[in-house]
């Protein structure tokens, strides 16, 4: 009796240790299991949140696009002859596109902000130093007129130029802004000075009567733009999947959006959407009778 | 046998204790990454409704001003004001803000509940009167941010007057400006 409980036997031990080993194995399957999901939790949650945050601030600058202060002092270095003509742009020509698939937007509008300043805002996707990597970026100058016209007195980068590309959202794969009218048919082109080929192939057509006179149709879009939709597909930094995935970014409507196929990696990528009603741009037609009449609502300021 | 025994123990607790302690924290990690993002969501969409809700004022002032015989301005309302101070907007210089009176000679100071104008019913009613809005009205200011003196639209005789509205996810009892979304809108007018 007393030798029997002196050790173990070889099949207990043998036992003892594939139970052991069993239960360690399954307690890092499990640790690696919950490893991975944070991981892929936080990369996501990182994409939303960069890219929602960014939406926000696009969001806002769309609706603050083409507002002229009634107090803008148009005798000031943004002495803008036709202050009609520079409202929003949009570079969806194909020689202006940019991005890693070279079909990214850029986007710029202008505001007034004080009756002194006037605020000039882009939107674009720029690629990172040495990187393969491009980020949406926005720029803003003040008053870039004063710079165009050179000899405008107090002009400095410093305090004209505060916001130099600055990086919004990284792992930027697709940005597309597509305007609309009050019909929500598309507007396409529209710029404030000239389109480039766009125009150029609309031959004749693209000289347009308006109540300033003859426009180029790009800028006579401006003012009838009456919506924004934007969409921006972002990557994850890190991969996350275990297998490669293929991916195909469809953008906005088709021969305005973007139609991109992605090659098979191992990235998350999530597009966010946005549909902004451009107040300080359209002029819907509104019954005029019992309704006070707003700026961009029928009588417009400077017309 | 005791020491063999005793050994045996002191493996398997520890490693068990620890991996249940990793994974605890390993899923409170998830959920807080989770409930953080989920937070934040929220808070975007209260604040963008917040901006709908401020809009909804600037409609109703509209109407309001359409319906008024005459536009006399006031005094300053920002003691009457609950939630939409002048501060708030950078174009007013500090106390130059001369609201525009009623019909019955006071400040003109709107403020509801987005309940009030939307019918709903149940949850999104419930939702609907955690928005509150609230607006006033002045001639538009001058470059220097008085009010006092009427602005006209070049080569007309319309005034411009503008609409300061304010959206905040509270409802008008409950909106403090430390604690809620307060979203501040101007926009500029003629009166036809």
């Amino acid at each position: 009796m007393k030798k029997n409980i002196k050790a173990f036997t070889l099949a207990e031990v043998l036992v003892a240790i594939v139970i052991g080993v069993i239960s360690v194995a399954a307690a890092f399957s499990a640790y690696n299991y919950y490893t991975k999901s944070y991981e892929s939790v936080s990369q996501k949650a990182n994409v939303n949140s960069a890219a929602r945050d960014a939406l926000i601030l696009i969001t806002k600058d769309l609706r603050n696009a083409g507002f002229i202060g009634t107090t803008f002092l148009t005798a000031s270095c943004e002495n803008i002859t036709n202050m009609r003509d520079a409202k929003i742009e949009l570079a969806s020509v194909s020689s202006k596109r940019s991005g890693p698939y070279g079909q990214a937007d850029n986007l710029m509008l202008w505001y007034t902000t004080s009756p002194q300043d006037r605020k000039q805002v882009s939107y674009t996707l720029q690629r990172k130093q040495n990187s393969s990597e491009y980020y949406l970026a926005r720029d803003v100058k003040i008053n870039p007129e004063g710079q165009r016209r050179g000899g405008c007195q107090g002009y400095n980068s410093a305090f004209n130029h505060p916001v130099n590309n600055e990086l919004l959202v990284s792992h930027v794969e697709d940005f597309q802004v597509i305007f609309k009218d009050k019909d929500g048919k598309i507007l396409a082109p529209a710029c404030s000075m000239s389109c480039g080929p766009e125009e150029t192939k609309l031959g004749n057509n693209n000289i347009v009567a308006t109540s300033y006179g003859n426009m180029t149709r790009g800028q006579a879009n401006q003012e009838n733009i009456h919506s924004a939709d934007i969409y921006l597909t972002v990557r994850s930094p890190k991969e996350v999947y275990n297998s490669n995935r293929s991916f195909r970014i469809v953008n906005g409507e088709a021969g305005y959006g973007s139609n991109i196929s992605v090659s098979a990696d191992k990235y998350y990528r999530e597009t966010f959407f946005a549909s902004v009603h451009t107040r300080n741009l359209s002029i819907p037609q509104v019954p005029t009778t019992n309704t006070a009449g707003s700026i961009g609502e029928g009588q417009g300021y400077n017309k | 046998m005791k020491k063999l025994n005793s050994s045996e123990k002191g493996f398997a607790l520890p490693v068990a204790l620890m991996l249940l302690v990793v994974m605890t924290l390993m899923g409170a990690a998830l959920v807080t990454t989770t409930s953080s993002d989920m937070g934040s969501n929220n808070e975007r969409d209260n604040s963008s409704q917040a901006f709908y809700a401020a809009e909804s004022g600037i409609s109703m002032a509209k109407e309001w001003l359409a319906l008024q015989p005459s536009y006399v301005p006031g005094s300053n309302p920002d003691n009457q004001l609950r939630f939409c101070k002048t501060s708030l907007f950078p174009s007013i210089r500090p106390g130059q803000a001369r609201a525009i009176r009623n019909q019955g000679g006071q400040n003109h100071i709107y403020r509801n509940n987005l309940s009030a104008l939307i019918s709903a019913s149940g949850q999104e009613a419930t939702r609907l009167s955690n928005f509150s809005f609230e607006y006033f009205v002045t001639q538009t200011p001058d470059r220097n941010g008085y009010t006092s003196s009427p602005q006209k639209k070049p080569g007309t005789n319309n005034i411009y007057y503008t609409i300061y509205s304010c959206g905040c996810d509270a409802s008008i009892a409950n909106c403090r400006s430390q604690n809620n979304n307060i979203i501040a809108l101007e926009a500029v007018v003629t009166i036809r």
